[in-house]
């Protein structure tokens, strides 16, 4: 598991690199994504870290979901065209934060996983990548989707959350039934964000011909 | 207590379900945009279509008042330069008699023009009266035009009648500046439901292909507009065999 974890982190800096060497690229929305990269990449370390040393993460991961929720509420701020005028995604990431603050103050503390947050989570990420697809499909005219980065970024995310929400929403479940050995469903959600962040790499790495072929 | 194999089993259904159904869900709005798009090009192919439509109309109009109306006015007025300079009596009558001959002339162009452009003189005196007319006036202009119409004169309703004129009004336009053609057949016929225009021409006949490589957008309005109507566009031809364009439309 622990070299899988490397290889996971060593992922996650490649692409993190990878994402900042093209950043004069991006456009506003792919920015977001690249900062998203970076701060996931900084918090599994420093929740490697904690576990390592403290024999809890926890806490990093109740404050790296509520930052990562934001990020992506801003990222669907800049890429859907009816939420960047009127900010909507920037009011989203307000209440995100509100939600994250109220959620580990009231129901689940810092050192407890925050199931509740990460289900929330995916459900607001699974429904914003379905309204981004419907502003595609309806609103954008001559559009070649294989081509357009942002239909990739849409994809994997909603694959991504699709994938996790079964796996957070039964987290607490299998910990309870496992008796705490949840090695197995560690490392199958391992497997999965080294697909979603290869996946992302990729994107980055073609970004520029997908721009040309636009 | 659960086992491993069961939790290995749970995950695995659980991420094929979600894998399945996000799978279906891309591939639905990849091939859902595909559609958008081809929609969105034939849609751009036809506005670029219409815009050199009017192009060519426009051109048409300026050519036939610079080739002909301005030709026969420039006539007109050397005759009345010379009629007054004319003190003979009758030869200054014969002048003017000549002179009012050509402005009739003109006006009959100007009025025929007029009509073959206005929509709504077509629509108001239907597509039979207002063919019969256009070939009438073609009948006066050295091109021996037939119309008829077999079976029970049907109505195809006013816009229908609208579309079909202009397609037969480009087939003709076509017979008269390319074709070489001294003879031009006009046929409407009604069966039961369905309406044929066959319009055939003794001309030098041309290859489609030719017409694509040149200036083919004549047959492309004609095509585009058989297809509003849900017909179908049937062009016969050969060099020197002359040409026929049968527009079959299945329901009225």
């Amino acid at each position: 598991m622990t070299q899988l974890y490397y290889i996971y982190l060593a992922l996650l800096l490649g692409v993190s690199l990878m994402g900042w060497h093209r950043y004069r690229l991006f456009d506003k929305a792919s920015r977001v994504v690249s900062l998203l990269i970076t701060a996931t990449f900084i918090a599994e370390s420093i929740a490697f870290y904690a576990g390592r040393v403290y024999q809890n993460n926890m806490p990093v991961y109740s404050i790296f979901n509520i930052l990562q929720l934001m990020l992506l509420c801003l990222y669907f701020n800049y890429s859907i065209d009816v939420f960047i005028n009127r900010h909507i995604g920037a009011w989203l990431a307000v209440l995100v934060l509100v939600l994250g603050i109220g959620n580990i103050s009231f129901l689940q503390p810092l050192d407890q996983f925050n199931s509740y947050f990460l289900i929330f989570e995916s459900v607001l990420v699974i429904f914003l990548c379905i309204f981004a697809y419907t502003r595609l499909l309806f609103t954008v005219e001559d559009l070649r989707l294989t081509t357009y980065p942002h239909f990739w970024f849409l994809s994997i995310g909603f694959a991504f959350w699709s994938f996790t929400l079964v796996n957070w929403a039964m987290y607490d479940y299998f910990i309870e039934q496992l008796h705490g050995n949840t090695h197995l469903v560690n490392l199958f959600i391992v497997f999965i964000n080294l697909l979603t962040y290869s996946g992302t790499g990729i994107v980055f790495y073609l970004y520029p011909n997908m721009i040309k072929k636009q | 207590m659960m086992t491993d194999k069961y939790v290995i089993q749970v995950l695995v259904a659980g991420t094929s379900l979600g894998g399945l159904f996000s799978f279906a869900l891309i591939s639905f709005i990849l091939a859902q945009k595909r559609k958008q798009n081809a929609h969105y090009a034939e849609r751009e192919r036809l506005q670029r279509a219409l815009i050199e439509e009017r192009e060519r109309t426009m051109n048409e109009i300026a050519s036939e008042i610079h080739d002909h109306i301005s030709q026969i006015v420039s006539f007109a007025q050397m005759n009345l330069k010379v009629a007054l300079d004319t003190e003979n009596k009758s030869e200054v009558e014969a002048l003017i008699h000549r002179v009012n001959k050509m402005l009739a002339e003109i006006g009959d162009d100007l009025q025929n023009m007029g009509h073959s452009l206005s929509s709504d003189y077509i629509m108001k005196h239907g597509l039979f009266k207002v063919l019969d007319h256009e070939l009438d006036y073609l009948n006066s202009h050295k091109l021996a035009c037939h119309f008829e119409i077999e079976g029970d004169r049907g109505k195809l309703g006013i816009e229908k009648e609208l579309v079909v004129y202009r397609i037969a009004q480009e087939a003709i336009h076509n017979v008269i500046k390319h074709s070489r053609a001294t003879e031009l057949d006009v046929t409407l016929r009604f069966e039961g439901e369905t309406f044929t225009m066959i319009i055939a021409d003794n001309g030098i006949g041309f290859m489609e292909e030719d017409t694509h490589e040149k200036n083919g957008i004549g047959i492309i309005n004609m095509r585009q507009r058989a297809k509003l109507l849900n017909a179908e566009l049937k062009i016969d031809s050969s060099p020197s065999g002359g040409a026929t364009i049968s527009l079959y439309c299945p329901k009225i």
